[in-house]
């Protein structure tokens, strides 16, 4: 907003935003044309050569667009398009919910580990997979085709469309990928700087409602690139997938020998990790090389041997090339870890460099092979696997435990130490070998559970059953751990207990109907619960176990659930959110720091009210709740301004103009806004915001001065300037010189002040003069 | 301890603006807010926003006085709020800490650096009650003053001195 001294003008402020509403939108309807598709009119954006801003364009699109398409894989080329409907108007609120639901409800799903022989991982590598058999079924894996039914504890079936495993090389999900903590949030600084580098001077529209693409790609990668645990199952395998090939040459041995590394050799699990879990085992059959009818025989003795976790897969060797008409494409993976993610990045721009961009193809048929194995691997064998294990642990210890008698054991083993352990171990379960320790299951010097301890399983049970989106059992043995937990001064499990307590509760979907209105529900917990078990969790991941990278995730699964359940809570988010911030989680001036401030701003905004009822109910007596009126509009534009401000000093000025455009359509919904936000109401705060949107204006207008050389100065129809582009410049740098007298202290008429704002999208044109006086504004404006 | 104090007019807007230091403690009385140059607009930001919660507070509590009603944590700002019959709001931010006192003004009373330190304890709540209750007299006044007109900024000189001697007897 340009200030105007002279209130009486009656200049709305709206008005003098509007170009810089315009610029961004101008820009992405032009860049979303990429010089592939568009046949004219798409102009360079950056000097770089067209092959490899497609390509790289096409990567990201792929992995930002999925965000406005959370049911179905769209394809590639369809994908490049979604990038527009990001920005529709049309997307409502329900739908971002549902999507931020959907990505925290697909992030916790099953890890399967994948242990190839030899023979397999170079099939793979012939079909031009240089990672390994894993990374050839690792895409297919994260949504299982058609609908996967799961039944809960009570017996209550429920079908899923978008259920997913994920594959990982069985070796990494048993070691974890190096990167702790800290390294891990650095990692993914790392990543999103990556991504926005790539996109610099686009702008992704979106609504205060609606999440950042690069917000979401910042908590996606956040929930997947957590090395596995002592203290959560989630990362643990829930099922191992051995696989031969057709050309393996003693395969049973192979198998039995692959078996037992899982079972005691290298692979064995860590003493915290369940080694109990499923074995499934899989037949690659090589249909360029070898005759079917022995792999079938072979298939056949397989399944005598191992019964009836067996997969006869057929996969031609031969590598598809683009001449293939029988190809297609691989599907882009979603789940990377901030880590590989990187490292992928990495090596395609590598490779752009060397001017060969293979986008991994494979042969229909191998692809639908691989699906119909998935959904075998998933609906027959994990699925019931896990349903039985939690139904299994259910009926042995968390029933116990729950009932009056195991309160009174919980007890006993408090006060009668080993009395009441005793008989804890003895009622729970036969097969648990016991432990040494006198004093509890509770290793304080390794800081773990053994993986037989109940303690330690019934984690599993809540982690399986929040993986099979059972919340209410989830959410009930979490509670019930909590107390274990604190009493054996587990802080890790502790924490993770209360993370999993707020995100299972938050997660119900039985709760989530009644609580969406204004008061919270009676059967959600009350939301000082939440803002304690919240405090518990950050508090011992941050100062406990020192691991910050766990403490942001609690932190923002929690914000994220809880922002859209009504007014109090997203109180608490924006809390939360700030919490976060002023823990350092994400330091200041980075991009992560950013997009969590954004995300305050969104918390705050999320439930004001619409504008017909501000106007209308603010006049007369409030309703009798008291808490219609309520609304946090100005928290909310500040923090748009905030996260503006920051962009800028980021130099992504394309960004700061849309939250700066936040910023002001919020103030702009104010009663009084006119008066208040003037150079008659609030001086400085007037001011800044006229440095501010001054500073994005120049640096945009030189963005595009770099981009579209001069092409822009088409939006100016209300004074048309000459075509000369000196002309432009000459008019602008005037106009910029008026702005900056201004902003001086010295009020010009009103009829200037008309010219100035006409002008906007021309100075959005050459105007390098102006580079040396914007840039100290934008420097200059320090926000802490 | 800094204060920034404002009164905001029904249509929010800045009727009178006031920055001080505590004089307590050996405090200067000047400001030494923690965002430095930045704090002058960024203190007009804070207010603003915790206008919000005024107006959702002054329907919850039948006093005047509605204590803190406000936090921004990155510059540990609280904000407290008097409201006056007329629905003008005095606002108070205060902000703790800031450079340390001289070495030599030891000789402070435990209350008078509660306030300065602690802006939550019932100590610095009672004070500022004070201050508000103070600056409410004055500002009475003020408004029968005939040449005053209804809403607009308080210029009087006298009103200023008023207030920055409650700021110092209370702050």
């Amino acid at each position: 907003m340009t200030s105007q001294g002279d209130g009486s003008a009656g200049q709305p402020p709206t008005d003098s935003s509007l170009p810089t509403l315009d610029i961004p939108k101008t820009r992405s309807i032009a860049t979303n044309e990429s010089p592939e598709t568009s046949s004219t009119s798409s102009l360079p954006l950056r000097p770089a050569s067209p092959s490899l801003l497609a390509s790289r364009s096409s990567t990201l699109s792929g992995i930002l667009s999925r965000s406005s398409s959370p049911n179905g894989r769209s394809s590639l080329s369809l994908s490049r398009f979604a990038r527009s409907s990001t920005a529709s108007p049309l997307s409502n609120i329900a739908d971002s919910n549902d999507e931020t639901r959907t990505l925290i409800v697909r992030s916790f799903s099953p890890v399967v580990g994948v242990l190839a022989s030899e023979e397999a991982d170079n099939l793979a590598r012939e079909k031009g997979f240089q990672h390994g058999f894993a990374s050839v079924i690792q895409p297919y894996g994260e949504r299982v085709p058609g609908k996967v039914v799961v039944r809960d504890s009570v017996g209550a079936s429920r079908s899923w469309e978008d259920f997913g495993v994920r594959f990982l090389n069985l070796k990494d999900s048993i070691q974890g990928q190096a990167g702790r903590g800290p390294e891990i949030l650095d990692t993914l600084e790392d990543l999103v700087e990556q991504y926005l580098e790539q996109h610099t001077g686009e702008y992704i529209s979106h609504g205060f409602h609606e999440m950042s693409p690069y917000y979401r790609l910042f908590l996606s990668r956040l929930l997947s690139s957590q090395p596995p645990s002592q203290h959560e199952a989630f990362s643990h395998p829930v099922a191992a997938v051995i696989t031969i090939s057709s050309s393996t040459p003693s395969p049973i041995e192979t198998l039995r020998n692959l078996y037992a590394q899982t079972a005691q050799g290298g692979l064995a699990p860590p003493p915290y990790a369940n080694p109990e879990y499923l074995r499934y085992y899989l037949l690659v059959h090589d249909d360029d090389k070898d005759d079917f009818a022995k792999s079938s025989a072979l298939f056949d003795q397989m399944k005598r041997h191992f019964g009836l976790h067996c997969h006869l897969l057929r996969l031609r060797s031969m590598s598809c090339s683009e001449e293939d008409q029988d190809g297609e494409e691989m599907p882009q993976q979603e789940w990377l870890s901030a880590s590989a993610d990187l490292s992928k990045l990495q090596e395609t721009t590598q490779l752009v460099e060397l001017d060969a961009i293979p986008a991994p193809r494979i042969f229909s048929t191998d692809a639908a092979a691989i699906r119909t194995f998935v959904r075998e691997l998933v609906s027959q064998s994990i699925v019931p696997y896990m349903e039985q294990r939690i139904s299994l642990w259910n009926e042995q210890i968390a029933s116990r435990r729950r009932g009056i008698s195991g309160r009174f054991m919980s007890l006993s083993k408090r006060w009668g130490g080993v009395g009441g352990l005793g008989l804890s171990r003895t009622s729970s379960a036969s097969n648990l070998s016991s432990t040494s320790s006198s004093s509890g299951n509770y290793d304080s010097l390794q800081g773990y559970y053994r993986w037989d301890a109940p303690e330690a399983l019934l984690r599993k049970l809540a982690d399986f059953a929040t993986m099979l989106r059972d919340y209410k059992l989830a959410a009930s043995t979490y509670e019930l751990l909590r107390s274990d937990y604190s009493n054996d001064k587990a802080w890790r499990y502790l924490a993770g207990a209360n993370e999993m307590c707020c995100v299972s509760n938050l997660l119900n979907p039985l709760l989530s109907s009644s609580s969406t209105s204004s008061s919270s529900s009676k059967s959600l917990p009350k939301l000082e619960t939440f803002d304690s078990m919240l405090e518990a969790s950050s508090y011992s991941y941050l100062t406990r176990c020192n691991e910050p990278a766990l403490a942001l995730r609690s932190i923002l699964l929690t914000i994220e659930l809880l922002k859209v359940r009504g007014r109090l809570a997203s109180e608490l988010a924006s809390k939360w959110a700030i919490r976060a911030l002023d823990l350092n989680l994400a330091s200041q001036g980075t991009s992560s720091h950013v997009l969590i401030s954004e995300r305050v701003a969104s918390c705050l905004a999320g439930n004001r009210p619409s504008q017909s009822s501000t106007t209308t109910i603010t006049n007369h007596h409030p309703a009798s709740t008291g808490f219609s009126l309520s609304h946090r509009t100005r928290h909310a534009a500040f923090w748009s301004l905030t996260s503006a401000e920051e962009w800028m000093k980021l130099g992504r000025a394309s960004f700061a103009a849309a939250r700066l455009d936040d910023a002001h359509e919020l103030y702009a919904e104010l009663k009084h806004h006119e008066a208040s936000i003037s150079s008659k109401g609030f001086k400085d705060m007037n001011e800044f915001m006229d440095e501010l949107s001054l500073a994005v204006r120049m640096k945009l207008g030189q963005a595009r001065q770099r981009g579209i050389s001069g092409a822009s100065a088409t939006g100016n129809l209300v004074e048309p300037l000459g075509a000369d582009p000196l002309g432009v410049s000459g008019e602008a740098e005037e106009v910029l010189e008026e702005q900056l007298e201004k902003l001086d202290g010295k009020p010009k008429g009103h009829q200037r002040q008309l010219t100035l704002n006409s002008n906007v999208d021309a100075m959005a044109g050459p105007m390098s003069p102006g580079r040396q006086r914007g840039d100290p504004l934008g420097a200059d404006d320090d926000f802490e | 301890m800094s204060y920034y104090f404002v009164v905001v007019s029904p249509t929010d807007t800045p009727m009178f603006e006031y920055t001080f230091g505590t004089s307590k403690a050996g405090g200067s009385g000047q400001a030494h807010f923690r965002n430095g140059e930045s704090s002058r607009y960024m203190n007009q930001f804070i207010i603003h926003a915790a206008i919000d919660v005024a107006e959702e507070v002054q329907w919850l509590s039948p006093n005047m006085w509605l204590k803190v009603i406000d936090h921004y944590a990155p510059t540990n700002s609280h904000i407290s709020c008097f409201m006056t019959g007329t629905n003008v709001r005095f606002m108070l931010l205060h902000q703790p800490g800031g450079p340390p006192a001289a070495a030599g003004s030891r000789t402070s009373t435990l209350s008078s650096s509660s306030i300065a330190q602690n802006p939550l304890s019932p100590q610095t709540d009672e004070a500022i009650r004070q201050f508000m209750t103070e600056v409410y007299e004055v500002w009475v006044k003020t408004m029968m003053n005939p040449f005053y007109k209804i809403g607009d900024e308080i210029k009087s000189p006298a009103f200023r001195a008023r207030v920055a001697a409650a700021g110092r007897k209370w702050l």
